[in-house]
């Protein structure tokens, strides 16, 4: 399991253009064939579409095997419903199966 | 002088103590904590010409809004009477409206680009404006029908539609909607002739028309 640390890309996320740049830059540093996590520790905010463009470009980039470690990050607990609503795709999955276990 | 005591006392205002224990201010600090915000913004916002603004409430390219929303958060984060909860989701309150700024007006502003960008921790008051296109304009490129402003600001706050389809995109003032109606962040959001509001202590969204027009955006944050 490979564990991404939003930290190093900054306490504040915002904006979609940033959430792409990050991928970019942590892109040849991962291996497609095997499972990321995304650890949300010492982050103070995520919007959702830094989070949104992040997870579409990591999911689409490892066929959906990424997972968001649980967090009590208060930005992240209120992007993730939305993110989830009105779409079936790696994204959803991803959101929906961190939500289970965090309310679970 | 009292009025100063008071502010002190009630933590909008930081005094500085001499070695014989008088009071005395910061000089900068008075002149920001006196400057009215709100209609800073909204003058930037509606006035025919730009009116000149200090670098600090300026934010021209998207760069430094990041830059200057990841200096907020700290400070909200420090100030000792906001809650690191209510700090993530005001960081995210203003991430996400100043950022559509950006991102729907790049190559069509009409005339200076960037952000009206300004908030007072002491006062509980941040203040983000833009003189783009408006929200209306913006998602008549994916609702040609949208006639009125208050009928494209309902559609920004409540269903996930983007002014810049088909990217997948459309969710950020979704989720600053159920953010404000569910936390003690008031929102005040005017964009054309059309008027959202979202009480300071947790209530629902209402929107109407106001009683003037904004060709851009311009939105008061209160907590």
């Amino acid at each position: 399991m490979q564990t991404i640390n939003l930290k190093k890309f900054g306490t504040v996320l915002i904006s979609r253009p940033a959430g792409l740049e990050a991928f970019n830059a942590i892109r040849s540093q991962l291996n497609p064939d095997a499972p990321i996590q995304i650890d949300f520790d010492q982050v103070l905010t995520v919007t959702p579409s830094w989070l949104d463009e992040f997870l579409t470009q990591l999911t689409d980039y490892n066929g959906g095997k990424v997972e968001l470690m649980p967090t009590k990050n208060a930005s992240v607990l209120a992007a993730l419903p939305v993110l989830a609503e009105a779409r079936q795709d790696f994204v959803a999955a991803t959101v929906r199966r961190a939500l289970e276990r965090m309310q679970g | 002088m009292q009025t100063l005591r008071n502010w002190e006392k009630s933590g909008k205002l930081h005094a500085e103590r001499s070695k014989g224990g008088q009071r005395f201010y910061d000089l900068q600090g008075l002149k920001t904590f006196a400057l009215d915000l709100k209609i800073l913004g909204l003058a930037w916002a509606t006035s025919a010409l730009p009116p000149e603004l200090p670098s600090e409430y300026y934010c021209e390219r998207p760069d430094r809004f990041t830059s200057r929303v990841a200096k907020m958060g700290g400070e909200l984060q420090k100030a000792g009477n906001v809650s690191e909860d209510l700090a993530s989701l005001l960081t995210l309150v203003v991430g996400e409206i100043g950022d559509n700024s950006f991102a729907h007006n790049v190559g069509n502003w009409s005339d200076v680009p960037g952000v009206f960008f300004g908030y007072n921790i002491a006062k509980r008051v941040i203040v983000l404006a833009d003189r783009g296109r408006g929200v209306k304009k913006t998602l008549q490129y994916v609702r040609p029908n949208l006639t009125t402003d208050v009928e494209a600001l309902n559609v920004a706050f409540t269903e996930i539609v983007s002014g810049r389809s088909p990217e997948k995109r459309g969710n950020g003032l979704k989720v600053v909607r159920r953010v404000a109606e569910s936390n003690e962040i008031g929102l005040l959001f005017r964009s054309g002739i059309g008027l959202v509001t979202i009480p300071l202590h947790p209530g629902l969204m209402r929107i109407r028309m106001a009683d003037g027009n904004i060709r851009g955006t311009y939105a008061v944050i209160q907590f």
